[in-house]
């Protein structure tokens, strides 16, 4: 083992923003570790790096990180994103994002990010619900959970997020938890070297609000229930056909080849001069 | 750098470790006592202590799988190896 987070205070705003203002046992703190590993096992410069935010608990993000960052208004960080890059095409630009921000309220800039194929790596912090504004429904809610704004249970059916992607033209869609940390870890350097729009899932839980409508225990415990109830991409090989049947894979869900915005931008540029 | 910090030295000496030597530091201001890296552990290293935060208590059975680390959604726990005095010193600076 390396030692792995004595180099992460170096990218934290430790010393002014510290400790963090999430709840005991919220998963957004190891997504936020694992960004910050990646970008240090990548060796990306910190004034090479922006990190753009949303609102949501996972807006918090930008806050903590010591990059370049944007704190955006809500559901409209694939937006800015969009106009940061093209502006500053040698950046590397991560968007974080809620569930509830990505895909209800930014929902339309999510899937025109994600036709475009723009160079960005979009991670969704997927809780399964709206928690900093006090339980409602997300899109990605499960049917039949409880939240506040559904007592009786949630009769909506949840979006997968990654199969939207996939089929909104994204170049590199995947899924990754909280409780496998070394496979996020992979999967988040995957998604940053990846040339195009990559869009990254990551199941974490919210022990405070969703934990507590419906009865699923601590933080450990939906650590571990993420452990029984979702396959690593090590394992999924080695597993028959039934013992896969009810869970989640994670992993890469899809990665193919196209031609990137930005880079067609220059050639459209290059062919106006000519011309 | 880091304000307030927490060691908690080892004190069965009889038994040896296939591993090398390792110390952990808790920040306990930073600690939110979720109890992530005291349940996830598989070799048992740390116990809750009456106020509720982790004390690592076995560092000798530590694999070093790091997992502990990455699973701390504050930041609150760190590996060190050897025994971490030259670091504990530093940070006093």
């Amino acid at each position: 083992m390396t030692v792995k987070n004595a180099d992460v205070y170096q990218y934290l705003r430790h010393e002014k923003k510290f400790p963090l203002i999430w709840c005991s046992g919220c998963g957004n703190g190891i997504i936020l570790g694992s960004m910050i590993r990646a970008i240090d096992s990548l060796g990306i410069a910190k004034d090479k790096t922006a990190i753009v935010s949303g609102i949501g608990c996972s807006g918090r993000v930008s806050t903590y990180m010591d990059f370049n960052t944007l704190h955006t208004t809500h559901g409209r960080a694939l937006a800015f994103a969009t106009g940061l890059k093209l502006a500053r095409p040698e950046l590397t630009v991560m968007v974080a994002m809620g569930d509830g921000d990505a895909l209800a309220i930014g929902g339309n800039h999510f899937i025109h990010a994600a036709r475009r194929n723009i160079d960005l790596t979009a991670i969704i912090f997927n809780n399964s619900i709206y928690g900093m504004t006090g339980g409602q429904i997300s899109p990605t809610t499960p049917r039949g959970s409880i939240a506040s704004t559904a007592r009786m249970g949630n009769i909506e059916s949840p979006f997968d997020i990654a199969k939207l992607g996939e089929a909104a033209g994204a170049a590199f869609v995947a899924r990754g938890s909280t409780y496998h940390t070394d496979e996020l870890d992979e999967l988040m350097v995957l998604a940053l070297r990846k040339k195009g729009f990559s869009v990254l899932e990551v199941v974490t839980p919210c022990p405070t609000i969703f934990g507590r409508y419906n009865r699923l225990g601590s933080a450990v415990n939906m650590l571990k229930q993420q452990r029984d109830s979702l396959v690593s991409m090590h394992d999924a090989g080695n597993m028959s056909a039934e013992e896969l049947q009810g869970k989640v894979s994670l992993g890469i869900l899809a990665d193919y080849d196209k031609p990137e915005f930005c880079e067609e931008y220059e050639k459209l540029i290059e062919r106006a001069h000519k011309a | 750098m880091l304000s307030k910090r927490t060691k908690v030295k080892y004190t069965e000496k009889k038994k040896k470790s296939k591993y090398p030597k390792v110390s952990f530091f808790i920040f306990d201001k930073w600690c939110k006592r979720c109890g992530i890296c005291v349940e996830l552990c598989t070799h048992k290293v740390f116990i809750t202590d009456e106020e509720g935060y982790p004390r690592a208590v076995k560092p000798i059975e530590c694999n070093r799988c790091g997992f502990c680390v990455s699973r701390c959604p504050d930041f609150a726990l760190q590996i060190i190896e050897g025994r971490g005095e030259e670091e504990e010193r530093n940070r006093k600076l």
